[in-house]
C-alpha cells in the first residue's frame, strides 16, 4: 500500500487499515514483557504453570486482544466518553466512602453484584482522559498561568484525596502524579513548574513525620536505613538487595535463585519479580528489561508527539506518564532507592488490576496513534 | 515510514543529530511565535522523556551498584548462612526452640567425573533432594546450593559415597523439638537466622544478641498449661469440626499468656508445608464479631457509670424497635428481666437497651478505655487491628454491646476482660515470663466494686440453674463465665448468616475471694463449629465452648496453684449481698 492511498478520504476508517496502523513493534515489546514475567512466574513457583504463570499469561492474552479492540475505537469516541469517565470514577470513589468493604485495614473496596474492584483504578485513565479533554482548545496563555488553572488543579485533588483518605497513599501520589505531568506537558509556567518543586522538597519531611499512618512512616524512616529493622519493614529491602547481589552479572541461572526459591523474599511473585529476575539473570537480564521498558516508553511518548489533536498527545503522553510511574517507582524500590510502598512493576509482577489498568491504558495510546490524523474539534458543548 | 528512521539509515547519524537539533531549536521558535499550546507540548513531551531517561539512569545506576558491587552476596553460592539465636524456654525452664548445627549441600559440576552416578547416588541417598533443582545445578558451571538442613548424619552418608565435587558448609538451623505444641506463640525464624513469626519475629534482636553471651529467653507460657489447653481444644475441634479454633489462658493480674493456642496447627520445623491459613495465629491475628461475650463488658460499663445495679429491670417481652431495625432475643424470655438475668438469658434487647442508656459517647470512651479499639497490647507483630463501628451513634452502640459490628482479636477480647475483672486496670498481655511476684500497672478504667460485682455476675451465670455456662462448672473452683455465640458475615449474602457461627466460652475462675487473689481468664473459641447428636444439634457457645473451657480449668488448676475448695463444690445461688452493701455507700 502506497502513502497515497491513505490520503483518500474513508480510507483510514477501514479496519484493515487501522490494524495496519498499530505500533506492531510497540505490542512486540509488551510481549517480551509480559513473557518475561511469566517465564520468572514459572520459575518461583518451582517450574510449575501454577499458581501464577498460567493466569499472567492468559490475562495477558486476553488484554492484549482488548487492547487492539480499544485502538480500533475512535479517539472522538474517547473524547466524548472523558467526562463521563471521571464522573463515574469520582461518583465511585465516593460511594467507597461510604459503603466500601474494608479490607486489610483500607477501605478501597467496592462490590457490585459479588464482583470487587478499586475504583482508583477507573480513576488512573480517568484523570487522563478528563484533563486532556479539559486542556484542548485552552489558549496557551490560559494554561500558562491563570486564575483558570484552578480547574485543573480541582480535578486533580478531588480524587487525589479521596483515594488518600482511603488510605492509599501508592495510588494517590500516582494521581496526583499523572495529573501533574500533564498540567506540565500542557503549558504550565517554568516559573509555576520551578515553585511547586521548591515547596514539594520543603513539605515532604513535616509531612513524613506528622501526617502519614505509623505503618507509612516505618517505611519511610527504614528506607532510610534498612539494617535498623532487618526483620520488620526493612526486611523487604535488604532481602531484595541480597538478591540483587547475588545475581552478579549473569545470574545464578534459571531456578536457581535461592533468595526467591527459598521464599526468603517477599512478595517476590508481584512487588519484587524485578528482585527474581535480577537474581537469576543478573545485571544483564535486569537491564535488558529495563531497556523494554524505555523502548516502550518512547515508542508510546512518540506517539503521543505525532498526534495532530491536542487531547489525543495530552491523553497519550498521560497514560505513558501512568506507566512510566509504575516502572520507576516499583524499579527504585526494588534497588533500594525508594521507600517500600507496594507499586508492582507492570506487565511483569502477577496481578490482573494493574495489568488490566495499563493495558487498556495503551488501548487509548494506540487509539490515538491510528487515528492520529483524526480532527478534534473543540467539543464545547457537545458529546459525540 | 518515520522520516527518522528513514533518514538515519540513508544519511548516517551525524547528519541525523545536526537535522534533530535544527528541528528542534525551529521547534522552539515557532511556538513562541504561534502562541499555540500545541506546538509547546510537543517540546514539553521531549522534557518529560528526558527526566524519564533520568530515572531510567538512576534505575541502572542503581542495578549496577546493587549487582556488581555489592557486598550483600548472602553467602557461599547465594545461599545464606545462619544467624545464631538464643534458645527459648517456657516459664518453667522447659525447651522450646534452640540452633542446632546442621549442613547445607553444595555441588560443583566442575569437579564432578561420573554425573550420571553422582546424580543417582545422591537422590537415593537424600530423598528431599528436588530431582529438578539437583540437574539444573548439575548443569551448570559453578559451585552451588542445592540442599540445606542436613543432619550431621545424613552428612556422612554423603560423605561415605566419596563424591568429587560435593561439599558442605555448617548453617545453623532452627529446630523446635516439640513440633506443633505452642507453635503459633513460639513462631518460627526462617533459614538466614532471620525471626518470621510469633515470639521468634517479635524478639528477633533480642533473641539474635542473647545468642552472643549465651542466654535464653523465657516465655510466658507453661506447657503444662499449654498441653492441657491444646489437647481441649483439639478435642472440641475433632467433635465440632470448626473451620478454627482458639485457647488462650492468662493471669489477669500480671497480662502473662500462660497458654495460646490455635487450630489448624503447623510444624514450625517445616512452616513451608503448612499454608497461611494454618501459620495464622488466630489468636492474635484474626478478628472475630464475638458477640454475647461482650455483653460481659456492655453490664460491667453500665454498672460501672452508675447507669444500672444488678437488680436493675429491663422490659424484653417485646423485640426491641430501634430506627430502621429490630432486636431479637435468640431464647425469647418474654418477660421483665434483671440485669442478673439479661446477663444469664444473653438477653439482645436487655444488652442494647442498656447500651442505648449508656449513650453512644460514653460506650465509646469505654470501648477505648478496655482497649477494644485498637490492636491488643502485646509483644506479638500479629496481633491485630480491630474493625471497628465509623461513629458511635445510638445504632452502632446497640450493635456493639452484644457483639455485633465490632471485630477483635481474641487476645484483644482477654486483655479487656482482663482489665474487667482484676480491680478495673488496663494492662500489656506479655509472651515473656515476668519475675515471680511481678507487680504490672496500668490506667484505671473501672472500679474495683465493678469488678467484685461482675466476678459475682459470671459466677452466677455458670453456677445457676438458668445460667448458660453452667457446663462449664467444675466443683470447688468456683468458675465464672460468659458465653458467646456471634453469627458471621457472609459477603455472599450481604448478612448475617444463621449457619456460621463464632462460638465461644470466656471463663475466669476462681470467682471467690478478694479483689487481688489470683485469678485466670481462659478463653475457647471454635470458628464455625457444627452442632452434633451429642450437643442436640446446637452450635452454640454454651453447648460447643463451654464443657471445653470446664475442662480446660480442671486439668491447669493444680498447675496454677488454685486449690479445690469442698465448700464451694455445689453450685451455690448468686449471693450479691457485700456487693451490694459497697453499693448502698455511693
Amino acid at each position: 500500500m502506497t502513502v497515497s492511498a491513505l490520503t483518500r478520504p474513508g480510507e483510514r476508517d477501514r479496519l484493515i487499515v487501522k490494524l495496519a496502523e498499530l505500533d506492531w513493534v510497540f505490542i512486540l515489546a509488551l510481549c517480551l514483557i509480559a513473557g518475561a514475567g511469566g517465564l520468572m512466574l514459572f520459575s518461583i513457583a518451582g517450574s510449575s504453570w501454577t499458581p501464577w504463570a498460567i493466569n499472567h499469561v492468559s490475562r495477558f492474552l486476553i488484554c492484549l486482544l482488548m487492547l487492539i479492540g480499544l485502538a480500533m475505537i475512535d479517539v472522538r469516541v474517547w473524547f466524548a466518553l472523558a467526562y463521563p469517565i471521571y464522573g463515574v470514577g469520582l461518583l465511585l470513589l465516593v460511594a467507597v466512602e461510604l459503603v466500601g468493604d474494608t479490607r486489610l485495614g483500607a477501605q478501597r473496596w467496592l462490590s457490585i453484584g459479588g464482583f470487587s474492584f478499586q475504583p482508583s483504578e477507573i480513576m488512573k485513565l480517568g484523570i487522563v482522559l478528563a484533563l486532556a479533554r479539559l486542556y484542548h482548545g485552552v489558549s496557551a496563555e490560559k494554561a500558562r498561568l491563570s486564575w483558570w488553572l484552578l480547574v485543573p488543579a480541582l480535578m486533580i485533588f478531588l480524587p487525589v484525596l479521596l483515594v488518600a483518605h482511603q488510605p492509599d497513599l501508592g495510588t494517590a501520589m500516582l494521581i496526583l502524579m499523572t495529573g501533574a505531568a500533564i498540567v506540565v506537558l500542557a503549558g504550565l509556567s517554568w516559573k509555576i513548574i520551578g515553585a511547586a518543586v521548591a515547596a514539594f522538597l520543603a513539605i515532604v519531611p513535616p509531612f513524613v513525620m506528622f501526617v502519614m499512618h505509623d505503618y507509612q512512616r516505618q517505611r519511610v524512616l527504614t528506607f532510610l536505613d534498612p539494617e535498623s529493622d532487618p526483620s520488620g519493614s526493612g526486611y523487604h529491602i535488604l532481602q531484595s538487595m541480597i538478591a540483587l547481589g547475588s545475581g552478579g552479572l549473569l545470574g545464578k541461572g534459571y531456578g536457581l535463585g535461592s533468595q526467591s526459591q527459598l521464599n526468603f523474599l517477599p512478595e517476590k511473585q508481584t512487588d519484587f519479580i524485578f528482585a527474581t529476575l535480577a537474581e537469576e539473570f543478573g545485571f544483564v537480564g535486569c537491564v535488558s528489561v529495563l531497556i523494554l521498558y524505555a523502548a516502550v516508553i518512547f515508542m508510546a511518548l512518540r506517539t503521543a508527539y505525532l498526534s495532530h489533536s491536542h487531547f489525543g498527545r495530552l491523553a497519550a503522553a498521560g497514560t505513558t506518564a501512568t506507566f512510566t510511574l509504575y516502572v520507576l517507582i516499583n524499579g527504585a524500590m526494588v534497588m533500594g532507592l525508594a521507600p517500600v510502598v507496594g507499586v508492582p512493576m507492570p506487565m511483569l509482577s502477577y496481578g490482573g488490576t494493574v495489568m488490566l489498568t495499563v493495558m487498556i491504558g495503551f488501548g487509548l495510546v494506540q487509539s490515538v496513534r491510528v487515528h492520529r490524523y483524526a480532527e478534534v474539534t473543540s467539543g464545547k458543548g457537545s458529546f459525540v | 515510514m518515520s522520516l527518522g528512521q528513514q533518514t538515519f539509515s540513508r544519511l548516517g547519524l551525524p547528519r541525523w543529530l545536526i537535522e534533530r537539533m535544527w528541528g528542534l531549536e525551529h521547534a522552539f521558535e515557532r511556538a513562541r511565535a504561534s502562541g499555540r499550546a500545541e506546538d509547546d507540548t510537543r517540546l514539553r513531551i521531549f522534557f518529560v522523556l528526558a527526566l524519564f531517561c533520568l530515572g531510567f539512569l538512576t534505575l541502572a545506576i542503581g542495578a549496577t551498584r546493587a549487582a556488581l558491587f555489592s557486598d550483600a552476596r548472602g553467602g557461599v553460592g547465594g545461599a545464606p548462612l545462619g544467624a545464631s539465636r538464643a534458645d527459648l524456654v517456657d516459664r518453667n525452664g522447659r525447651l522450646l526452640a534452640a540452633d542446632l548445627l546442621h549442613y547445607g549441600l553444595y555441588v560443583d559440576p566442575r569437579e564432578i567425573w561420573d554425573t550420571a552416578e553422582t546424580r543417582r547416588a545422591l537422590l537415593t541417598t537424600l530423598p528431599d533432594l528436588d530431582p529438578a533443582r539437583l540437574e539444573r545445578a548439575l548443569r551448570g558451571n559453578r559451585r552451588i546450593f542445592v540442599l540445606g538442613a542436613l543432619t550431621p548424619a545424613d552428612r556422612n552418608r554423603v560423605h561415605a559415597l566419596g563424591l568429587p565435587g560435593v561439599t558442605f558448609e555448617p548453617e545453623q538451623r532452627r529446630v523446635y523439638p516439640l513440633g506443633p505444641t505452642a507453635a503459633h506463640v513460639i513462631g518460627f525464624a526462617d533459614a538466614g537466622g532471620e525471626g518470621v513469626a510469633g515470639v521468634e519475629a517479635a524478639f528477633n534482636d533480642e533473641v539474635r544478641g542473647l545468642a552472643r553471651n549465651g542466654g535464653v529467653l523465657p516465655l510466658s507460657i507453661d506447657l503444662r498449661v499449654q498441653g492441657a489447653l491444646e489437647d481441649e481444644l483439639w478435642k472440641a475441634v475433632a467433635e465440632f469440626k470448626p473451620v478454627g479454633a482458639v485457647g488462650l489462658v492468662t493471669d489477669i493480674h500480671t497480662g502473662e499468656i500462660l497458654g495460646m493456642a490455635s487450630w489448624p496447627v503447623y510444624d514450625p520445623n517445616k512452616p513451608g508445608k503448612a499454608g497461611v491459613y494454618a501459620q495464622t495465629n488466630r489468636a492474635a491475628a484474626t478478628v472475630f464479631e464475638m458477640g454475647s461475650t461482650f455483653k460481659g463488658f456492655t453490664v460491667a460499663i453500665g454498672l460501672d457509670a452508675g447507669i444500672a445495679t444488678p437488680e436493675t429491670t429491663f422490659d424484653a417481652r417485646e423485640p426491641y424497635k430501634l430506627g430502621y431495625r429490630t432486636i431479637n432475643d435468640y431464647h425469647a424470655a418474654r418477660k421483665v428481666l434483671t440485669l442478673v438475668e439479661v446477663f444469664q438469658h444473653s438477653s439482645n434487647i436487655g444488652t442494647a437497651k442498656l447500651g442505648v442508656g449508656i449513650g453512644p459517647e460514653r460506650m465509646g470512651k469505654y470501648f477505648n478505655g478496655l482497649g477494644l479499639t485498637s490492636p491488643a497490647k502485646v509483644e506479638l507483630i500479629e496481633s491485630a487491628r480491630p474493625l471497628t463501628p465509623k461513629v458511635w451513634n445510638e445504632d452502632a452502640v446497640a450493635s456493639t454491646s452484644f457483639g455485633h459490628g465490632i471485630n477483635v482479636s481474641p487476645l484483644a477480647l482477654a486483655r479487656a476482660y482482663g482489665a474487667v475483672l482484676n480491680g478495673g486496670k488496663l494492662i500489656p498481655l506479655t509472651v515473656r515470663k515476668l519475675e515471680p511476684g511481678a507487680k504490672v500497672d496500668g490506667p484505671r478504667v473501672m472500679s474495683e466494686r465493678t469488678s467484685l460485682q461482675m466476678l459475682s455476675i459470671m459466677r452466677a451465670n455458670v453456677a445457676g440453674e438458668a445460667g448458660s455456662g453452667r457446663s462449664a462448672n467444675i466443683p470447688g473452683l468456683a468458675v465464672g463465665g460468659k458465653t458467646g455465640t456471634g453469627e458471621k458475615y457472609d459477603p455472599a449474602i450481604r448478612g448475617y448468616n444463621h449457619q456460621r457461627q463464632v462460638s465461644s466460652f470466656a471463663a475466669v475462675f476462681p470467682t471467690h475471694g478478694p479483689i487481688d487473689t489470683k485469678r485466670y481468664f481462659v478463653l475457647v473459641l471454635l470458628d464455625e463449629p457444627r452442632g452434633t447428636a451429642a450437643s442436640a444439634g446446637y452450635a452454640t457457645g454454651g453447648w460447643v465452648a463451654a464443657p471445653a473451657a470446664g475442662r480446660v480449668i480442671e486439668r491447669i488448676a493444680p498447675f496454677l496453684g488454685v486449690n479445690r475448695r469442698p465448700e464451694l463444690a455445689q453450685a451455690i445461688p448468686v449471693d450479691m449481698g457485700d456487693v451490694e452493701a459497697m453499693g448502698e455507700g455511693r
